[in-house]
């Protein structure tokens, strides 16, 4: 299912949230209301944590991550990164890195398997995406574009980009990520689709403004329709009957 | 890193054309030769989706001390070797490409899914990987030894002894089987490296290709006969004919290059040759009516000439590139070497027509123009009234690919003439015979005695005899790289 939420009169909800597939970030000192469309839909499957990075509540442009680990920016506190250390599960990763992009939300787009980063970011950089988040790293722009972060979003299952994104760019694109990619719009038209709209494997949430178009759209590129956590294993179960009946 | 400095050293020349791969990867000062030759092959074959490569990741921009050639190298390494750099040392070099790893392997993915293709390998350049690989013909060098002896020496060595076959296509690996056509000629499948066998060694066997085998095996001289080798260098039909010859009678052979000579003596000598004299010196120099040379009945021609047969794949690999562009301008340029070349063709087949005891004329080209084959066959049968074209029956009959019959008047003419092309294995080849006119020697005989008419009888006899001999005791040439030296050298001339 997709979700609709707001932040604070705000639709942006990708700048003020971080989801992967093992934990989710939202700003600190949100509403109890924005907190609870998280924590309902996610609670008992993943940590949703209240972080703050640098002092800002933008943790969603600030931060890159995935299912193996999590990239904040150098400006991070070490208080904040001793409270994300203790709440992260074990088996995530977590490094600050020295960039001078340091909104790394911005520059980097993620699954678990694949990176797409800013040309201008730095070799050591790329090195501590590849070791950290354990994804191929590709410089790359989107629709001209040199903010990969702010103009897509991606999951393991698709992905959703900037409507100006050429065909052929996105068969280039979705031949590099392997998935299915769809040109299309997010908070009734807005193209900061990384803004608009956060996503992992089995649930997203958009800006309130959100049409149900493209909620529809988001829903099927994603692959939301009765997406659960188990579903993969409801899956998995399914084609092995196939198989052995 | 001495080993990638001097690599991008020879790619330098290479790419300004100073001189060929082979000479450069094999040179005396390159320390690991097979390595330097394959990293520079393998390297010359991805060299534009290289340059692509590094021109997307703007690897030159950020690290502004790498020069480019050997950025070229080491990103080879990098990205299609399969065991990465080298690790002869940690030199900066290698130090500012692994800093770029990331961004250049993805490139290259990028590059990849541009172009829609899957595997590396597919990146080579189309003209490479469609140009036909010919088998490895080794020539067996019957002053040495024997046809059996050789096959029963690569026996022992695990190989497979097969039957002949016309389709050389897929040869399986660690099989060796008899030519077709030529008696001591051998096939082994394509990049069978022998350059260190020790029958190669030794001089018991010759690496050369087919066509180039032809000339000689046409020119059969009679055991004690006079030869001339016009243009001999580097020596693998002059060894050819001597093998013939079963190392009796005269070859002459001359050459203008002096270093060319002395390969031609090394290469004759290895081969077990007694009866070679090198002479350095043009051969339109020589004064036919010389006496040393009054017995020369049989004559070799194998003049400079474009060369355009000869399926190099490695200097292909030097010009895919700059080809398209190329092409157009000096189209004009290569119409008129190619017309000096033939006026100098039929210049040295005229000189060789005014020997007065010559009777049979070999000439031979690595060429496909026929501007240098045909044409120039049917310029000298103009111009010279003794001599004409031998019969199908004395030039390899079984041998299918004639001339080409739309140059002649009439087809038997062309049907007299062997062309080879790649899609017969071999290079593209072609060998003619002149033969002095029968009844042009016995009209003049018959005016001053009759006993001359049997002595040309006789003569036709010993053809006949040699016809035998042909099909039971061939010998001898040399490998394809000479060949090459070969036309580059020659074309010096010119």
């Amino acid at each position: 299912m997709a979700i609709r939420a707001q932040f604070e009169n705000s639709n942006e909800l990708g700048v003020f949230s971080r989801l992967t597939n093992s934990y989710c970030l939202v700003a600190i000192g949100g509403s109890e209301n924005f907190y609870s469309v998280f924590e309902s839909e996610l609670g008992d499957v993943i940590p949703v944590i209240h972080a703050s990075i640098a002092g800002t509540r933008i943790v969603g442009r600030l931060t890159a991550g995935n299912r193996k680990g999590l990239l904040v920016p150098n400006t991070t506190t070490d208080q904040e990164l001793q409270h994300l250390r203790n709440s992260l599960p074990d088996s995530v990763q977590i490094q600050r890195i020295e960039e001078r992009l340091s909104a790394l939300g911005n520059v980097i787009a993620c699954n678990d398997y694949v990176a797409l980063v800013h040309p201008d970011i730095d070799r050591e950089t790329q090195e501590i995406i590849r070791d950290v988040l354990g994804v191929e790293v590709f410089t790359q722009t989107i629709a001209g574009n040199v903010l990969v972060g702010s103009y897509c979003a991606i999951s393991n299952q698709g992905g959703l980009v900037h409507p100006r994104t050429t065909v052929q760019d996105q068969d280039e694109l979705s031949t590099l990520l392997q998935i299915p990619l769809v040109a299309g719009t997010i908070n009734r038209g807005s193209d900061v689709i990384g803004a608009g709209i956060v996503v992992n494997d089995w649930t997203a949430f958009a800006g309130l403004d959100s049409t149900s178009t493209e909620l529809s759209v988001v829903e099927s590129i994603f692959k939301l329709h009765d997406a659960q956590p188990t579903a993969i294993v409801k899956e998995m179960r399914d084609s092995l009957v196939d198989t052995y009946s | 890193m001495n080993f990638y400095m001097q690599a991008a050293e020879i790619l330098t020349k290479l790419l300004a054309k100073e001189s060929s791969i082979k000479s450069l990867t094999l040179a005396d000062n390159v320390k690991e030769k097979k390595k330097m030759y394959a990293l520079i092959c393998e390297t010359l074959k991805y060299k534009n989706v290289i340059n692509q490569v590094i021109e997307n990741s703007q690897l030159l921009k950020v690290e502004k001390k790498l020069p480019k050639n050997i950025a070229i190298l080491l990103v080879h390494d990098l990205l299609f070797s399969s065991n990465g750099i080298k690790n002869l040392s940690d030199g900066p070099y290698k130090a500012a490409i692994m800093r770029n790893e990331i961004r250049l392997r993805a490139e290259l993915v990028k590059l990849k899914i541009k172009l829609k293709i899957k595997n590396n390998e597919d990146l080579i350049s189309s003209g490479y990987r469609n140009s036909v690989a010919l088998p490895r013909y080794v020539r067996v060098n019957t002053l040495k030894t024997s046809v059996e002896k050789v096959i029963e020496h690569f026996q022992s060595e695990g190989y497979m002894l097969e039957e002949p076959i016309k389709n050389l296509n897929n040869l399986s690996p660690k099989t060796i089987r008899k030519d077709f056509h030529l008696s001591d000629l051998l096939i082994l499948p394509p990049d069978t490296d022998l350059h260190n066998h020790i029958l190669y060694l030794s001089g018991d066997i010759i690496l050369q290709d087919k066509a180039s085998c032809f000339p000689s095996y046409v020119c059969s001289p009679s055991i004690n006969s006079y030869v001339i080798d016009a243009c001999a260098a580097p020596g693998n039909k002059t060894s050819h004919l001597s093998a013939i010859m079963k190392n009796s009678g005269k070859i002459w052979a001359f050459d203008l290059d002096k270093k060319r000579l002395k390969l031609l003596e090394k290469l004759t000598q290895k081969a077990g040759c007694k009866n070679i004299e090198a002479v350095h010196g043009s051969f339109l120099d020589v004064d036919p009516l010389d006496k040393k040379y009054s017995k020369v009945e049989y004559i070799l021609l194998d003049p400079s000439c474009s060369g355009s047969g000869i399926v190099n794949r490695l200097d292909r690999l030097l010009d895919s590139s700059e080809q398209k562009t190329y092409q157009s301008d000096s189209n004009q340029k290569s119409q008129e070497r190619l017309k000096n070349l033939s006026e100098f063709q039929v210049k040295i087949i005229l000189h060789a027509f005014k020997f007065p005891l010559a009777k049979k004329i070999v000439y031979s080209t690595c060429s496909i123009h026929s501007q240098e084959n045909e044409q120039v066959v049917k310029e000298v049968l103009q111009q010279n009234n003794d001599f004409i074209l031998a019969n199908r029956n004395d030039v390899i009959p079984t041998w299918n690919r004639r001339g080409i019959s739309s140059e002649f008047d009439d087809n038997e003419e062309a049907d007299k003439l062997i062309r080879t092309l790649p899609e017969d294995f071999t290079n593209g080849f072609f060998v003619a015979c002149f033969i002095r006119k029968l009844n042009y020697m016995e009209n003049a005989t018959n005016t001053i005695n009759t006993s001359n008419i049997n002595n040309s009888k006789r003569q036709k006899r010993k053809r006949k005899r040699k016809k035998h001999k042909k099909v039971d005791d061939n010998l001898n040439e040399n490998d394809d790289v000479d060949l090459e030296m070969n036309v580059q050298k020659k074309n010096r001339y010119i």
